[in-house]
């Protein structure tokens, strides 16, 4: 008779609604703030919320279940829905508004299409954000911008009294502007580019597949994902081993080599992340995220080099060479460390030593341009 | 409503304008004229002179006429173009107390604010006699590659001219939105490039506008680059020549200099038009030692100007080029092109443009005028209840701070749609670590050194924990005027961290309020010696009065019993309103007028009843 609990959630009939809308600091996941977007309307059925999330079941659940532990949404049960006396209406998000309304010059609805959007900026797609299909082209993504800054663009409410607001649609301009930034610079474009729509036929190939996996332990799971390099199901299948197999001799070993991975590919993101800072020469958050790749992947010289590299630019010369040297005893017979360690040497004046090292690095790679250069004007200087 | 004026607050003149009735229009000045010369004198008598008044004394009185100012607006002391404009300047500068620049005018050390902002009182006391009433709403225009501080320093002038400046916008945006206010709105988007160059700015705007929307996608120029500088080839070479032929060198020749100023920039004019210019100026300098007056006499053909110039019209077409570079764009996908600002008028310069985009240029009858009529409209879009036009404007320069080794790191790269807001976060480096020093910077460089440098901030009061524990956001934010604000907060606390301004060139918020309380002072001290005067010739007229008909009542109140005090009450009073008349006491002045009201009431009542027939 009762419908089934879902777990952490409730009954499938209850209804969900935003209960906070400072969702900063919260830490929220994209994929949980995208599920809390679609209440900034107003309330749904926990039902409908899941059906609609476009999420595979217990994903969305595990989602909701944390919304809800966190305060973002709250339940109305069904049984106050449908209550004998007056239904009493759940709260929604519009007449919590009200309690602003009188203080600031901006309609209800369009409160409620500040704060929606604000949601929609909160997952960090530039595309949900600005409202148009991940296979939109550059025309249909600037029309939506001009479309959107018409009606937002802090110049619409000049020296109106906005409150709080006033942050809201500065800092909503701002977010309209980074994410056609992101969509239209062709540079960047790619690392948000929409993923490519699949063929149908392949959905079959790959639920194929998905079966002959479900026949293998856990444990085999780990491995081929492993090797397969795809973490994240790995980690999957890693979880269900520790439930199903907890004694398993090799999970322990298999944690470390998945937490190793891990980091490793955070470092790359790390690299990236600096590399691109480098480009803007933003020396100082690139020397950042240089040493948070090689606190995460110490055993790689690249990331220890560039860290020192970009102290050099900083003028950090101490640390700057102990660090080159760490990468020259990581990879000795890199060309490219020995010249760094060079370089810092020679930013900070120590001529022989830079000599030395410069030197070596002919030794290693006779065409150094680098080195070459550096040898000839320190050669006219003695 | 209250009126909005739009004004192109320029090198050479400045224009005032205005929408009444949907329709942008140019408001005249008080002489007449649409043009008012941005020039500020102070004449030998004392009397403060602006726009065309100051400019037909300039020949005479060199020392005491400030003209041009918006090249020193905004700008240090110590650059290198204030330095090399004031070669050639007749009046006198000096450097003030943080490196910017003041101007000596009638005994007195101005700051450049202070000066143009006479010139937009000026401008204000136009519109006010335009409509009738006080006019305090204001839109500015500076030129694109205005850069922060000579942003801030022009709405420093505004506000010293009491005005309240609604909005600082960018001269091209300004003119492509006045070009294209009279065009039937499209959805169809199209490119548009605004070329402007003016009597001492040059810029160059790539905008797209589609439906109400004029969005700028890049902007380039040279705040240093207009008319004055084509002026000033010509006056070099009328120096130049004059020297080789007559062994005199002119320019310690103040008032020979400011006539040849004025011959160069006609020539300029002229050759617009004709091929070949006479330049006559007689009886031009007087030798030292006696002897007959040497005159000047040449010709000037078109062909030589354009040899005198044709680095200043590269310059603007390699800046055309970058900036269509910077928005991606060739030149061929550019639908129209406005010219814009006076200099435009020279037609080697519009064939360069020409042929650059290959296309005819564009240009309206009165290329002054379109800069303010823009400034106006956008006043009346900000300031009306619902908009259908939006100016997306972009920032000229990239915003960046000093990083360790002299670096700049760029925090909100040029062509960024304004308003905008970066974040950077700080951390500290040694432990218990409680202040960090922020150098923010303007420009193109990578070296720190080599940009403007906006300000120094310096962020302190951080908890005490160990190095890299505390975590500051520091935002830096550009408005829609292009003016760059920062504010910074506690990461983990959430708490605001004071920041102080250590350095900056412009006028600190302490010197603005001072100017602007003298100012009133000035205001409040001008309303009470107009409203003494006014109080003096009426009680003048009364005493007047009162000494005529005195006789006559002191003979029929002798005939009758009526009291001689009242008499000797009213020669009282007529003895105190004298001496009143000599000081300014303006309450004084109010008691002895109310006295000698009341006496010359009952006077005239007795005259009227026991005067019989007068």
């Amino acid at each position: 008779m009762d419908p089934v609990l879902i777990p952490g959630v409730g009954k499938p009939g209850d209804q969900l609604r935003l209960s906070r809308l400072d969702f900063q600091g919260l830490g929220l996941t994209t994929q949980e703030l995208s599920i809390a977007s679609r209440l900034a309307q107003g309330p749904l059925t926990a039902e409908d919320l899941l059906a609609s999330s476009g999420l595979p079941r217990t994903e969305a659940i595990g989602y909701l279940s944390r919304l809800i532990a966190s305060g973002v949404l709250a339940r109305v049960t069904v049984e106050a829905i449908h209550g004998s006396s007056a239904p009493a209406r759940p709260p929604t998000v519009a007449a919590e508004f009200t309690l602003d309304v009188q203080a600031v010059d901006l309609s209800p609805e369009r409160q409620r299409e500040i704060t929606e959007l604000l949601v929609r900026a909160e997952t960090g797609d530039p595309r949900v954000l600005l409202g148009v299909s991940p296979t939109a082209g550059p025309d249909e993504i600037k029309a939506a911008y001009l479309r959107l800054s018409q009606r937002f663009h802090p110049d619409q409410f000049f020296r109106k009294r906005l409150g709080s607001y006033r942050e809201k649609v500065d800092r909503l301009f701002n977010q309209f502007t980074v994410a056609f930034q992101r969509l239209s610079r062709p540079q960047e474009s790619a690392q948000v580019a929409a993923p490519a729509p699949e063929p149908l036929d392949e959905e079959e190939e790959e639920a194929a597949a998905e079966a002959a996996e479900a026949a293998l332990g856990p444990v085999e799971r780990i491995k081929r994902h492993l090797f397969n390099g795809s973490l994240e199901d790995a980690q999957e299948a890693f979880a269900e081993a520790e439930f199903v197999d907890p004694e398993n001799l090799e999970l322990p070993k298999l944690r470390q080599e998945l937490k190793r991975r891990r980091d490793e590919t955070t470092a790359v993101e790390e690299y990236q992340r600096g590399l691109e800072s480098d480009k803007r020469s933003d020396y100082y958050s690139a020397f950042r995220y240089y040493s948070l790749a090689a606190s995460l992947d110490p055993r790689n010289p690249t990331y220890v080099e560039r860290a020192a590299r970009s102290l050099v630019y900083q003028g950090e010369y101490k640390e700057a060479k102990r660090l080159a040297e760490r990468a020259v005893e990581l990879s000795p017979n890199d060309p490219e460390t020995h010249a760094t360690l060079a370089n810092v040497y020679l930013h900070a004046g120590l001529e022989k030593n830079a000599r030395r090292e410069l030197e070596r690095v002919i030794e290693l790679a006779p065409k150094h341009p680098f080195a070459k250069l550096q040898l000839r004007k320190l050669r006219w200087k003695f | 409503m209250d009126p909005v004026i739009g004004i192109d607050l320029g090198t050479t003149n400045s224009v005032l304008a205005t929408v009444e009735a949907g329709v942008p229009h140019i408001i005249q000045n008080r002489a007449g004229y649409k043009l008012t010369p941005s020039i500020v004198a102070v004449a030998p008598n004392g009397k403060q002179l602006v726009g065309q008044l100051a400019k037909r004394q300039a020949v005479t009185n060199p020392k005491e006429t400030v003209s041009a100012a918006k090249r020193l607006i905004g700008r240090k002391y110590g650059s290198a173009e204030v330095q090399r404009v004031r070669e050639n300047m007749q009046y006198q500068v000096e450097g003030g107390e943080h490196d910017d620049v003041h101007i000596l005018l009638g005994g007195k050390n101005l700051t450049v604010p202070e000066v143009s902002a006479i010139v937009l009182s000026e401008l204000r006391k136009d519109a006010e006699a335009h409509f009738g009433q006080s006019v305090t709403k204001a839109v500015i225009t500076v030129p694109a590659y205005f850069n922060d501080t000579q942003r801030q320093a022009t709405k420093d002038a505004g506000r010293i001219a009491g005005l309240d400046v609604l909005r600082i916008i960018n001269e091209p945006t300004s003119a492509a939105l006045a070009y294209l206010s009279g065009r039937p709105a499209t959805t169809e988007s199209s490119l548009l490039v605004v070329f402007d160059l003016g009597g001492g700015t040059f810029d160059v705007s790539i905008l797209e506008v589609s439906s109400g929307v004029y969005r700028v996608i890049a902007t380039g120029g040279d705040s240093f680059l207009g008319g004055e500088d084509f002026d000033q080839r010509i006056l070099d070479w009328l120096v130049f020549g004059f020297a080789k032929e007559t062994q005199v060198d002119l320019r310690r020749d103040r008032m020979a200099m400011q006539r040849l100023k004025e011959a160069a920039e006609k020539a300029k004019c002229d050759l617009s038009a004709a091929s070949e210019t006479q330049i006559n100026l007689p009886f031009l300098h007087s030798p030292e030692g006696g002897g007959p007056a040497i005159h000047l006499m040449r010709t000037l053909g078109r062909q030589k100007l354009e040899e005198l110039t044709a680095d200043l019209v590269d310059r603007t077409i390699r800046i055309c080029e970058a900036t269509l570079s910077d928005a991606g764009l060739s030149a061929s996908r550019i639908a129209d092109v406005l010219l814009v600002g006076g200099q435009t008028r020279m037609p080697r310069l519009q064939d360069r443009v020409r042929s650059l985009f290959g296309r005819e240029p564009l240009r309206g009858a009165h290329p002054e005028e379109v800069v303010a009529l823009g400034a106006a409209l956008q006043g009346e879009s900000l300031t009306a209840e619902e908009s259908k036009m939006l100016l997306l404007d972009v920032t000229p320069l990239s915003l960046g701070i000093t990083v360790a080794g002299g670096y700049s790191a760029v925090l909100i790269p040029k062509n960024t749609t304004v308003p905008t807001s970066a974040t950077h976060t700080f951390t500290t480096v040694r432990d218990f670590q409680t202040s960090v020093k922020i150098m923010v910077l303007q420009g193109e460089s990578a070296r720190a050194e080599e940009n403007e440098l906006l300000g120094e901030f310096l962020l302190s009061g951080f908890r005490p924990a160990p190095r890299g524990e505390v975590n500051i956001d520091v935002t830096f934010s550009i408005s829609a005027d292009g003016i760059v604000s920062v504010a910074a907060r506690d990461r983990e606390t959430g708490l605001e961290q004071s920041i102080t301004v250590t350095a900056s060139s412009g006028l600190t918020p302490e010197e603005l309020k001072k100017i602007i309380e003298d100012q009133h002072d000035q205001l409040l001290e001008q309303r009470q010696q107009n409203e003494v005067s006014q109080l003096t010739g009426k009680l003048r007229s009364q005493i007047g009065e009162l000494e005529q008909i005195f006789p006559e009542v002191r003979t029929i109140i002798a005939k009758s019993e009526f009291g001689p005090d009242a008499l000797a009450k009213a020669e009282q009073t007529l003895t105190r309103a004298k001496e009143v008349l000599t000081g300014a006491d303006l309450s004084a002045l109010v008691v002895a007028g109310d006295q000698l009201e009341s006496t010359l009431n009952l006077f005239r009542g007795i005259l009227s009843k026991l005067g019989g027939p007068r």
